[in-house]
């Protein structure tokens, strides 16, 4: 008797459980349809597009197998020419949007977290680029660098002069991808900034206040318990740049839409424009973006390892 | 209030039921997508049109009006611009089976690739010959489907034409011109002492012209053009200037697959040669202007000299010019080429395509006939300042003091006229071939290359692009 009513209130017990992970599972299940929409079906046809040839109108689709990856990479000379020189730019934009960033961001985060007064008002001012970066700000910027822009006219008047450029700062081929390179990095410092000073704030004032005892300097400091200590910030910071220069081609479109003479042309631009140009060749562009992927996935992966080996 | 955990369990399970409809019903449904337009063509039913022109929706809409008044049917006139977002949004259109009555289209290329993806429909038996004979001479023709366009099709099997008939039409021509055209301001030559005559007779006088105004000013007395998309001068200047120096047969064999003359032949490299003469007088920043802004700083006076087609004089009166300001003139040919007088071919620019997704087929066709011949061509005409394809239209502008004579030019054209338009003689494939000639050419602007370094790139240029078509 005892037995059968144990099995009874177990049996009612694990009837209770199901239906509340029915409930739970049903009370996800908009997320997980919302996912499976706008997440698992884009990339799954994402990948699929990768190996047709489509131009976006046709009712049909070309099975190209690898072909699209293959011109890309080195069957089709003038196209894989064009990527093998967008690659070059992304990699050279990597490289010069990341350092200045962490150098920007870093002194900028030391000098606020030791502001006492008006600290609030000072970071809301640092943060406002990366919450105006947009179309209306790329093109404030494009207009600074224009040949009779605020920024030949600044160099002009404060005797810099030989280092205007008649051109234009986009208009010169020599100048316009440092000149793109330096807004991206204007609008990811504030997100350094936001970064360390947590990282900062973080920090036990005592070890600070026994350095400063033991007669350490400022650069001292920073140099070898800040920078040290600071460490995680950087590499995630890193890889936020990194991931913002492979990903960010509206910067590249709207200052400069790859030019002058394709000197701007990075790969996600080139990606944007082989999917949204004249001749849409979306499984150029979708393979191209695949590539892209396994390159920040090998990105990731070497940052991951780096950090882990430091940590 | 609460509820309980089955009720809300229900809300969340109905909530992703309409949630998965909502996102379904338009991608897979071969059904109307309810657009709240009935399905039944008929003579009252409204008609709608895209375009991705916004200097041509004032004109688009008075022919609408008027088309109105004469048939009882409403036209809706909806425009998409920059063209990158209308081509999305017909892609996008086309597989939610939305695409409307009418699309304004590329004359030739654009509207052959768009019927062969089966979005737009053959409009052959609507477009008969004495429409054909309505239009201005070479319209008609040059915006038929041809058995060349169909075989240099065959290369790229994506955008392959062999599904279409050769000599059909997929749209109704509704704009003309011609592209390879000067603008100057009137004020900046006089102060330069430029006479116009002089500089629109020859490519020496051009240059010796452009030069006189830069050299009063450097910072507005200059030549713009949207060279941010290096294309644009190609097209634009150099070619026409290539061509009359050239001649036809040498201009379409260098392009050919057996690069007949070559491209680092004596007389190429003397086209380059010419056009490298222009590269000092450009205005400052160029090659960082997109077509609208070289125009735009035409008309704010930062240029004296603009590059572009009949098609540009619309943009700049919406800039606020006045066509009192301005000179026009065909890119002149030098004295020392082939043909010593440039001669423009009227191409026809844009065309009404009635799409195989039409609710109102029927008031689509007539207000595209209308737009095309009838009445409402001189109507669109007159309101947008574009070169219509009707002659009877073009007659009825005539008169204006800008277009006129243009129009007279485009009337005159022998079977030695230049068509900027026309790429048939290039290899296909994509990316085309005409980027990478393009930023070659544009470096002589940068002023990091020369004529006989680009004429030698052309030649790899080429030779890679006809391997890859097949040759």
């Amino acid at each position: 008797m005892a037995t059968r009513s144990r099995r009874l209130r177990l049996r009612r017990e694990q009837a209770g459980d199901r239906r509340e992970a029915i409930t739970g599972y049903l009370f996800i299940a908009p997320a997980l349809a919302l996912f499976a929409l706008l997440g698992v079906y884009t990339v799954a046809y994402g990948l699929r597009l990768s190996f047709v040839e489509w131009n976006g109108f046709s009712p049909t689709r070309i099975f190209v197998g690898l072909d699209n990856f293959k011109d890309l990479l080195w069957a089709d000379a003038a196209l894989s020419e064009s990527v093998r020189a967008a690659v070059g730019r992304t990699l050279v934009v990597m490289v010069a949007a990341v350092i200045p960033t962490v150098l920007i961001s870093l002194p900028l985060a030391i000098a606020l977290n030791s502001v006492g007064r008006l600290r609030g008002f000072l970071q809301t001012l640092y943060f406002l680029p990366y919450v105006t970066t947009g179309i209306a700000v790329f093109y404030a910027w494009r207009f600074i660098l224009l040949p009779d822009g605020g920024l030949n006219s600044i160099l002009t008047t404060i005797g810099l002069g030989s280092l205007a450029q008649a051109e234009g700062f986009l208009g010169n081929p020599d100048t316009a991808l440092w000149a793109t390179t330096a807004v991206l990095v204007w609008s990811t410092v504030p997100i350094g900034v936001l970064l360390y000073l947590s990282g900062l704030q973080s920090i036990d004032g005592s070890l600070l206040e026994a350095a400063r005892l033991d007669g350490a300097s400022p650069l001292r400091i920073a140099t070898t318990i800040l920078w040290p200590l600071l460490r995680p910030i950087t590499a995630l910071l890193v890889a936020l740049v990194l991931r913002a220069v492979l990903q960010e081609f509206q910067v590249f479109l709207l200052m400069t839409n790859g030019g002058p003479l394709d000197k701007t042309t990075t790969v996600s631009l080139l990606t944007y424009n082989l999917a949204f140009g004249n001749n849409a060749a979306y499984g150029y562009a979708a393979a191209l973006g695949w590539l892209l992927f396994a390159f920040s996935l090998a990105l990731a992966a070497a940052a991951f390892f780096v950090l882990r080996r430091k940590g | 209030m609460t509820l309980r955990p089955r009720r809300l369990a229900a809300l969340a399970v109905a909530a992703a039921l309409a949630l998965g409809t909502a996102a379904c019903g338009s991608s897979d449904s071969d059904s109307d997508s309810g657009t709240g337009t009935s399905a039944a063509s008929g003579g009252g039913d409204p008609v709608t049109m895209w375009t991705f022109k916004q200097s041509h929706v004032a004109g688009l809409e008075a022919a609408a009006a008027a088309f109105e008044r004469e048939t009882g049917t409403p036209v809706e006139i909806e425009v998409t611009t920059p063209q990158e977002a209308y081509v999305t949004k017909l892609q996008a259109a086309a597989r939610t089976r939305s695409l409307p009555d009418l699309l304004s289209v590329g004359s030739a290329d654009e509207s052959f690739r768009y019927a062969a993806s089966g979005i737009l429909a053959d409009v052959t038996d609507d477009f008969d010959q004495t429409m054909q004979d309505e239009m201005l001479p070479g319209i008609a023709t040059a915006s038929q489907l041809t058995e060349l366009a169909i075989e240099n099709s065959k290369g790229d099997p994506q955008n392959s034409l062999a599904r279409l008939t050769a000599g059909h039409w997929y749209g109704i021509p509704y704009v003309a011109g011609a592209s390879g055209i000067v603008l100057a301001r009137k004020s900046a030559l006089e102060e330069a002492g430029v006479d116009a005559a002089r500089a629109s007779a020859s490519w020496e006088g051009f240059v010796e012209a452009v030069g006189a105004t830069h050299a009063r000013s450097e910072r507005s007395g200059g030549i713009v053009t949207g060279m941010q998309i290096p294309e644009t001068a190609y097209q634009w200047l150099y070619r026409p200037l290539a061509f009359n120096y050239l001649g036809k047969e040498a201009f379409d064999g260098r392009q050919s697959r057996a690069q007949t003359p070559a491209w680092n032949s004596p007389e190429s490299v003397e086209t380059f040669t010419l056009y490298d003469q222009m590269s000092p007088f450009w205005a400052p920043g160029v090659l960082s202007l997109g077509i609208d802004q070289a125009d735009q700083a035409f008309a704010q006076g930062k240029a004296a000299w603009d590059i572009g087609g009949t098609y540009t004089l619309p943009f700049l009166l919406q800039q606020g010019m006045r066509a009192e300001e301005l000179e026009m003139f065909p890119v002149p040919a030098s004295s020392r080429g082939e043909h010593t007088r440039a001669e423009l071919a009227a191409t026809p620019i844009l065309s009404t395509g009635v799409t195989t997704q039409a609710k109102n087929p029927e008031g689509a066709i007539a207000f595209a006939q209308y737009l095309g011949t009838g009445e409402g061509a001189r109507v669109f005409a007159e309101t947008a300042s574009e070169v219509p394809a009707s002659a009877a239209a073009a007659d009825a502008l005539a008169s204006n003091p800008l277009l006129g004579p243009v129009l007279d030019a485009l009337r005159a054209g022998s079977d030695q006229a230049f068509n900027g338009d026309l790429f048939a003689a290039d290899p296909v494939g994509n990316p085309p071939v005409k980027h990478d000639v393009a930023v070659e050419l544009a470096k002589l602007v940068a002023g990091t290359s020369t004529p006989q370094k680009v004429a030698d790139a052309l030649v790899g240029v080429y030779q890679r692009a006809w391997e890859k078509a097949g040759g």
